[in-house]
């Protein structure tokens, strides 16, 4: 679903560490505030920084569509209910009823303003914690990924795993379907204990995919060192310093503006 | 030349068999040779080769004895990194042994663990990838690539420390004729550059050309090491069960003095021996007569996308009751796609598709006792605990249980799978397993089968085993779909071809007629047999299929 797109954007050119600050700082900003505005904001600038990232349209479909779900049911429920928490205090002022009668234990879904405001706010919320670090993966090559974690001092058999499950999740996936084809092939209604049955020969065939995988690794030299070389680095340029300057400059406006509420 | 491998009375058994894998192997190896290890299934070629790289004793246990000296490095006291800047190793399957995301990661990946220094980095990944001739692939995702692409990265990979030999376990053996070819080129060429290769095969009909020696092997040890010819001469091949190369059978049929290895030689001895040649031009042959009775498998317009992609382009196909169809095409042409869609497992984005007079979509449940499939990978197809709960699966609760168990008695006697009976299916080899997977579909007593890549990976006596049994079912009136890459199996046992490429027929007609539009085939990046491809070369055209159709006679004694 969520996949590197290749291209030269400003984004692609940036350190992955500087994209990762720049998602941590929205995504915590939007967490703290319950401002329309900077909400409003924080979702203007991850706009624009998607629109700078160069990514087709169509590559952002099922992510308009996850974000339409999210819209979509937590205005729903925080319209609902919002002001039905046993410790909300404040006023409740009813604008209609789902339901034109009461049925016991849900009553009649009241929609309530307060609610209703809650639940724009929720949904802002979510459009931008959403929004942002979908970004890292569609504009960060993997092995710049692999890189960051290498920089950040990660096991090489753990950085070795990460890399792997990227291949082996799919092939286990595809072996999953096949198992599951010959199933129905042979069986019109398959129940839980055909499942176990899939999932036992599954568990055989990857655990002897995992030896041969373990062969040729041997025979790569994998584990030789605990210090191993690489052919590539990345750099944390002044391009980076800036964007993570602004990322920081966002967030530091959000928490005085809180800090300007709570106060 | 200089002596780089030495083995000296090498036995070697499984901690957890008593029968020795290899007995008493000696085997020296010198430097630039072009070596191919040839055996059944299960002969011991692939231990042999885990001793060259270190693998045994470092990562496999067992019982060994004798001696393995790779550059005077003694396998037993040197660690498998060490070696590995002597021996590179390649196996069967490029899906487990590439682990990083671009083919610049893979083909660095060893060099980086062995800590060279940045610049020798560069140095061993410009060298890799030039040989292998992948430098276009450098920034590309590894597990994106074809079967051909992604085997020559893993060959990138294992030389990219500049190692004196490699070896290699069976690399073509996944890969379309394309693929194939890719391979065996890089393998051609790096040998002419100096590299030691040894190479584990099955199928030597495009390898064994290149070759200085062959050494064949039976029941863990070494039967003939000579010069290609001197042992295909001597019919050690014939004599454990496998078949040499195809333009080989062709001379020893032809009495050649010399016996060809490539389909230019076996062209150069028919062009020196005029009336042989005479003899093949003018033969008659007769093209076998399809007899259109009724139509099982009806497919019309159909079209299949599997997300953005098309899959499938407006197919269309008949296939009669009784025919035995082979659907030719490169890996990713929509074989398998189409056949997952005649059996109701995927859904048509347009167009119809009846098997048997039923809709796969609505009908699954009387197609699937109607229709047998089986995978290419008989381990896919085998879940339950021993072989005879494997053929009553899918049987449980059914109203005519009694009659079944008959016909289950009767499968696993066919099957000869008495004795296994109580095995768990998977503990037992691959070809018994696809005994077993052959069973499961026979017990529905299925009116088509729909086998796919049946032969990958095997040697003949198991590839001929199993299709005789295709044919007999056939010729007792089963329809058989055989998705194939080996084209002597299409040739000889398949009626009728289907070639697809990019998700559309290209060519659909009875195997001969097919088989004469060689360009068209290479369209599709297929190659047909060396017999089809000398019999077209010299003017026979429909093409010969088999070798008893080479007919040797006087100019005036044949039509």
């Amino acid at each position: 679903m969520i996949e590197y797109v290749n291209s030269n954007s400003p984004l692609h050119r940036l350190d992955p560490r500087s994209k990762i600050i720049f998602s941590f700082s929205i995504m915590l900003a939007a967490i703290l505030t319950s401002s329309y505005i900077i909400l409003a904001s924080l979702i203007i600038i991850s706009i624009i920084i998607w629109i700078m990232a160069d990514v087709p349209i169509k590559k952002l479909k099922p992510i308009f569509l996850v974000l339409f779900t999210f819209v979509l049911m937590g205005t729903l429920t925080q319209a609902v209910f919002y002001t039905d928490r046993t410790n909300y205090t404040g006023p409740v002022t009813v604008l209609f009823n789902l339901l034109p009668y009461n049925v016991p234990v849900i009553g009649s879904l009241p929609v309530t303003v307060e609610g209703l405001m809650y639940g724009v706010v929720f949904s802002m919320r979510m459009v931008v914690i959403i929004l942002a670090p979908v970004i890292i993966p569609f504009t960060t090559h993997p092995s710049d990924m692999i890189l960051v974690l290498r920089e950040m001092r990660f096991p090489e058999w753990m950085i070795l795993l990460i890399t792997m499950s990227i291949r082996f999740i799919p092939l286990t996936f595809q072996n999953f379907y096949t198992i599951r084809n010959a199933q129905k092939l042979r069986k019109i209604k398959t129940g839980f204990h055909d499942l176990m049955l899939l999932m036992e020969t599954l568990l055989i065939t990857s655990l002897k995919t995992s030896k041969q995988m373990a062969l040729s690794l041997e025979t790569k030299a994998f584990g030789y060192s605990s210090k191993r070389t690489s052919l590539k680095t990345i750099k944390f340029g002044k391009k980076d310093v800036i964007f993570s300057a602004f990322s920081l400059t966002v967030l530091g406006i959000v928490l005085i503006n809180t800090g300007a509420v709570y106060g | 030349m200089d002596k780089i491998v030495s083995i000296n009375d090498l036995s070697f058994r499984y901690p957890q068999s008593d029968s020795y894998v290899l007995n008493n192997i000696n085997l020296e190896v010198k430097k630039g040779e072009f070596i191919g290890l040839a055996g059944k299934s299960g002969c011991g070629k692939s231990t042999l080769l885990y001793h060259l790289c270190g693998i045994i004793p470092h990562a496999v246990n067992g019982h060994k004895e004798g001696k393995v000296e790779v550059f005077g490095l003694d396998t037993v006291k040197h660690e498998i990194p060490e070696l590995s800047t002597h021996v590179g190793m390649v196996f069967q399957n490029p899906e487990v042994q590439l682990f990083s995301v671009t083919v610049e990661d893979e083909v660095a990946f060893i060099a980086e663990n062995l800590n060279y220094s940045v610049e020798k980095i560069k140095k061993c990944l410009d060298f890799s990838l030039d040989a292998v001739g992948i430098d276009d692939l450098r920034e590309r995702y590894p597990f994106e690539l074809s079967g051909g692409e992604k085997q020559r990265v893993a060959i990138a990979s294992a030389i990219s420390v500049k190692p004196e030999v490699l070896v290699l376990d069976e690399p073509t053996s996944e890969l379309d004729s394309h693929g194939t070819e890719m391979v065996l080129e890089v393998l051609h060429r790096l040998n002419q550059a100096g590299m030691t290769i040894i190479l584990a095969e099955h199928h030597l009909d495009e390898v064994a050309c290149y070759l200085d020696r062959l050494i064949v092997m039976d029941d863990g040890r070494i039967i003939a090491d000579d010069e290609p010819r001197t042992i295909f001469q001597d019919r050690i091949f014939e004599s454990i069960g496998l078949r040499p190369p195809q333009t080989v059978e062709m001379g020893l049929r032809l009495g050649s003095s010399k016996l060809p290895l490539s389909v230019n030689e076996a062209l150069d001895i028919f062009n020196t021996i005029p009336t042989i040649t005479r003899g093949i031009v003018n033969q008659k042959v007769q093209g076998e007569e399809i007899v259109e009775i009724d139509r099982i498998v009806e497919i019309k317009d159909l079209n299949f996308l599997y997300g953005d992609k098309k899959v499938l382009r407006s197919v269309n196909l008949s296939i009669n009751k009784g025919e035995m169809v082979g659907l030719l095409g490169p890996n990713g042409s929509g074989k398998t796609t189409l056949a997952l869609l005649m059996m109701g497992l995927l859904k048509p984005d347009q167009g119809l598709v009846r098997v048997d007079g039923l809709d796969p979509q609505k009908d699954r449940k009387k197609l699937v006792h109607r229709v047998g499939f089986l995978f290419q990978n008989p381990e896919h197809q085998l879940f339950c605990d021993s072989v005879y709960s494997e053929l009553t699966y899918g049987f449980e609760g059914g109203e005519d249980g009694f009659e079944d168990q008959e016909v289950i008695d009767e499968v696993i006697n066919r099957m000869g799978l008495e004795k296994f009976k109580n095995n768990h299916p998977l503990t037992l080899s691959r070809g018994e397993r696809q005994r077993v997977a052959t069973a499961t579909a026979l017990v529905k007593k299925p009116e088509i089968m729909i086998i796919d890549e049946p032969t990958t990976g095997q040697d003949w006596y198991h590839v001929s085993s199993f299709m005789n049994l295709v044919q007999k079912l056939n010729q007792e009136g089963v329809t058989i779909i055989l998705i194939t890459h080996d084209m002597r199996v299409a040739a000889e046992y398949c009626q009728r071809l289907v070639v697809m490429r990019d998700g559309s027929i290209l060519l659909d007609g009875d195997t001969r007629s097919v088989f004469s539009e060689i360009d068209i085939l290479r369209e599709a990046d297929l190659k047909p047999t060396p017999l089809t491809e000398i019999s077209l070369k010299v003017g026979i055209k429909p093409p010969l299929l088999k070798l008893n159709e080479i007919k040797i006679g006087e100019k005036n004694d044949i039509q």
